[in-house]
């Protein structure tokens, strides 16, 4: 006869009981992983490229593994830990990170992009917006890109950029604003919608 | 993509949110995370899960948590389950992680061998073999040594077990291949290599509980024979005998089949259904490592050492006698080191190697799998490339390379 289990499996648990699972079973924690690595990987791949977005997520999630005892349970869902995690491991990489922008703005090739397009052709393909945005988000402070990209790239909403980053509410706003600013203002007249067209303002 | 409204507070209407679209757009073919990126942190991870599973309680201390129960079942369960980002799926292909293995990507905190196996498993979990059909062919190209000769060693099995293939001697230049006919021996061990659909269907059916799997596979005398008979053909074979080293051609004695396998009969044999069966069903793949787990005496060597296709690897190591009786009553005593050779960033199985030590020489003979995969023409690699020669390496010596 099979004894039943005693507990769910670890699918069946949300982020916050996974982790405190995992503090009695450490194997528990791989299903974390599974849930977010891919996430976060395409998250740092837009930032870093192909080879540090490899080491970045494996490093974050080594860190969280042996820092999750201090996890705050009442936060179910962990992936802004993680991507708080990776925001600094990110920035170790700051001076690449930055010297991309600048080549993109400079050039029209994106050196980062250039990990995973198969061509030049894909590395430069049309869109107007590119250069300029680039230029911009080589421009910003850390703190205001790791809310901006976080808030683009990572679909966070205020309060998880907050809790990512360990930062009050009102900051993640205020740095936004600043940060959207400089992007407006760097896209000037260019439709950043419409790649080869002029823009359509609405 | 998600409205921005409720997630933005710029002051800006919804119509100035272009910046942000355009934002989303920058950098926005950044494809997901294949196999191979998400591989090698998630090996990272379960090695250092199960390097602390090992050492007893989390050094990350008690939390308020700890009143939830453990039940092993679903401490297993956890382990096998936690599965689902990693490798992609599709053709079974080369060896996860390729020959990039290095020390460095290898170098995340000390390994045991529990860990090492907790991590092989799981890269065997995900690594998603593919059940060939009758008109396929399953290639497994591997560098086989003997005495650190090396030569190629590739073959392509129809998935009907009717035909074999295997390149034209020489190979150097002339990657002609050659079809003939299969062994004609099908039981045992040729049934496995040279039978892939019959021997997938026959692993598929074995248990995945690694005591079980393990009490099985050293009693089926079709995974036992293997360990005797892959090392010592019948009417071929060589040893120490009244202080000298002699070869016999025959004859030889059938193996002696003992009642149980000892733990390095076990290893043995785990290890040579590694080597010999390119195509295993993922999870009894990852289930032999947890077999490998429970035999006693393995050790993880601590040295850097490369396999026989000059690559870094995590080894597996374990010492014993073996003792061959002769049809004239007499008997060949050999003391062997078997190495288990596992892709230090992946833990993917690499190959293996044993050592004959005789007369304070070293006899080695050893196989480095170069790649492993079902294909729709014998001669060709997943993908449909032809089969080309490659450098080999030449082994350095034995052990500490």
């Amino acid at each position: 006869m099979i004894a039943p289990l005693e507990h769910p499996p670890a699918g069946a648990l949300d982020d916050a009981d996974l982790i405190a699972r995992s503090t009695a079973e450490p194997e528990a924690f791989a299903e974390l992983y599974d849930r977010h690595a891919a996430g976060l990987h395409r998250y740092v791949l837009r930032r870093l490229g192909a080879g540090p977005a490899d080491d970045v997520v494996g490093e974050t999630f080594l860190i969280a593994f042996r820092e999750r005892a201090r996890y705050d349970a009442a936060r179910r869902e962990a992936r802004p830990w993680l991507y708080g995690i990776a925001a600094r491991l990110i920035g170790r990489h700051r001076r690449s990170e930055v010297r991309a922008y600048r080549a993109l703005a400079r050039t029209g090739v994106d050196p980062v992009a250039a990990s995973w397009a198969d061509s030049v052709e894909g590395q430069v393909a049309a869109q107007a917006a590119r250069v300029p945005l680039a230029a911009a988000l080589g421009a910003l402070s850390d703190g205001d890109r790791h809310v901006l990209l976080l808030v683009a790239w990572a679909d966070f909403s205020y309060d998880e950029v907050a809790t990512a980053l360990g930062i009050p509410l009102g900051t993640v706003r205020s740095r936004l604003n600043r940060a959207r600013k400089k992007m407006r203002a760097a896209l000037g007249g260019v439709d950043p919608t419409q790649p080869t067209e002029p823009e359509d303002q609405r | 993509m998600n409205d921005l409204d409720d997630r933005t507070d710029s002051g800006a209407s919804r119509a100035d949110d272009t910046d942000l679209t355009a934002l989303r757009a920058l950098r926005g073919d950044a494809p997901q995370a294949g196999a191979a990126a998400l591989a090698a942190g998630r090996w990272r991870l379960t090695a250092a899960a199960a390097q602390e599973s090992q050492a007893g309680p989390a050094r990350a201390g008690r939390t308020r948590w700890n009143w939830l129960p453990v039940h092993p079942v679903a401490r297993r369960a956890l382990l096998a389950g936690a599965t689902a980002a990693a490798l992609a799926a599709g053709v079974l292909v080369a060896l996860p992680g390729g020959g990039s293995g290095t020390r460095d990507q290898a170098s995340h905190g000390p390994e045991t061998v529990a860990t090492v196996l907790a991590a092989a498993a799981a890269t065997a979990q995900n690594t998603p073999a593919v059940r060939p059909r009758p008109e396929q062919w399953v290639l497994h190209d591997e560098v086989g040594c003997m005495n650190r000769k090396c030569g190629y060693n590739p073959t392509w099995v129809h998935g009907a077990g009717d035909l074999w293939a295997a390149p034209r001697e020489p190979v150097a230049f002339t990657p002609k291949i050659d079809m003939e006919k299969s062994f004609p021996d099908r039981s045992g061990r040729a049934q496995l290599r040279f039978e892939p659909i019959a021997a997938y269907d026959t692993l598929s059916r074995l248990p995945t509980e690694p005591h079980a799997l393990l009490r099985r596979i050293s009693t089926d005398p079709r995974f036992r024979a293997a360990t005797i008979a892959a090392q010592f053909p019948t009417g071929l074979t060589s040893g120490v005998r009244n202080g000298e080293r002699v070869t016999v051609l025959a004859p030889v004695k059938p193996p002696p089949v003992p009642a149980t396998l000892t733990p390095s009969q076990q290893f043995t044999n785990i290890v040579e259904l590694l080597h010999e069966m390119p195509v295993i069903p993922a999870r009894i793949d990852a289930a032999l490592y947890r077999a490998l787990a429970l035999i006693p005496g393995l050790r993880l060597l601590g040295e850097p050492m490369d396999d026989a296709y000059g690559r870094p690897s995590t080894t597996l190591v374990m010492d014993y006698a073996f003792t061959l009786h002769l049809s004239d009553g007499g008997k060949i005593v050999n003391h062997f080191t078997q190495y288990l050779f596992l892709n230090p960033r992946t833990y993917a199985y690499q190959g293996s190697l044993a050592v004959s030590h005789d007369q304070g020489k070293d006899w080695p003979w050893e196989y480095a799998r170069r790649a492993v995969g079902v294909t729709d023409t014998a001669g060709t690699l997943p993908g449909g490339a032809l089969w080309r020669p490659y450098p080999l390496a030449v082994p350095g010596p034995v052990p500490g390379r």
